[in-house]
């Protein structure tokens, strides 16, 4: 092995891009997905013109089970799966699910409605609706010509 | 080939041969999955677990409904299969992040031990299928009672 010069300005340069890469995509960053949370429940993302939908994949929890927070544009999708093995079962043959706690963190891209973000939760499947604040919204004008 | 030593009394091999036995009592059955792999693109997550009474398998299917669900029971083959059908085609959205997996899907437990078939029980709450295989009366451990007389 041989001896390589130490620059201690790269090391910063490379968090500095990796920080950069988190803010600059649009709600790309889960920012808090290497922490110690066991799970990461799948979700799709996609907007249209009003507003953002959240479909996250949470089978077997339930409405109490899911903690949703929006602080400084970051929106924070929480919660936990606790195991149902119980004293009765004599053996377990397969365990292929994840439980545990969770925890998601997105940056929203653009200003939104704190106040009407909606969510629900059906089969399993949690559906957040979040609707644009209106100065982000395209606006259209009609021009009338006399 | 080399010529190895006989054990007829080694224990190695039977236990071995035990373990096999007892952990295939819900084996995922390969043949039949590799057979029909080739149009199905995802496979649920499944716990199965034991009770004194029956085998509890729980898969999860967060988002499908109930009339896309098929389970079969089939020369101690128990087969879900299914499809999550995809919501949205709409050209007027902009797909931001996409983790979640569509369409078919199809998984099979070979059962190696007697379940009462007509008994089989499955139901589907809170994006989870749950299907419950009673055990036949014979493979039951039975309790005997012994009385003390005065």
């Amino acid at each position: 092995m041989s001896l390589v010069r130490w620059n201690p300005g790269k090391d910063l340069f490379s968090i500095q891009n990796d920080m950069n890469r988190f803010v600059d995509r649009f709600f790309s960053p889960d920012l808090f997905d290497q922490d110690s949370f066991g799970w990461l429940p799948s979700i799709d993302v996609s907007e249209d013109k009003d507003g953002f939908l959240m479909n996250m994949e949470l089978p077997g929890l339930k409405k109490d089970d899911v903690n949703i927070t929006l602080t400084d544009g970051l929106l924070t999708i929480e919660g936990e799966r606790k195991s149902e093995i119980e004293n009765k079962d004599v053996n377990v043959h397969r365990v292929e699910r994840r439980y545990g706690k969770f925890r998601r963190t997105f940056k929203l891209p653009v200003a939104v409605k704190s106040d009407k973000i909606d969510a629900t939760f059906k089969d399993g499947l949690l559906t957040i609706n979040i609707p644009k604040a209106e100065v982000v919204k395209p606006k259209q004008i009609d021009v009338k010509i006399s | 080939m080399k010529l190895v030593h006989f054990y007829p009394n080694s224990l190695n091999g039977l236990t071995k041969e035990i373990d096999s036995v007892f952990n295939s009592f819900f084996d995922e059955s390969t043949r039949v999955n590799t057979e029909r792999k080739s149009d199905h693109n995802w496979q649920p997550r499944v716990d199965v677990r034991e009770t004194e009474d029956a085998f509890l398998l729980v898969a999860e299917l967060p988002g499908i409904s109930k009339d896309d669900l098929k389970i079969e029971f089939e020369d101690s083959v128990l087969r879900i299969s299914g499809e999550r059908k995809s919501n949205s085609e709409d050209e007027n959205i902009n797909v931001l992040r996409s983790e979640r997996v569509f369409g078919k899907f199809n998984r099979s437990f070979k059962v190696n031990t007697r379940v009462n078939a007509d008994k089989i029980e499955a139901g589907y709450e809170n994006g989870l299928l749950t299907i419950t295989l009673p055990k036949s009366e014979e493979v039951k451990p039975k309790s005997i009672k012994v009385k003390v007389g005065k």
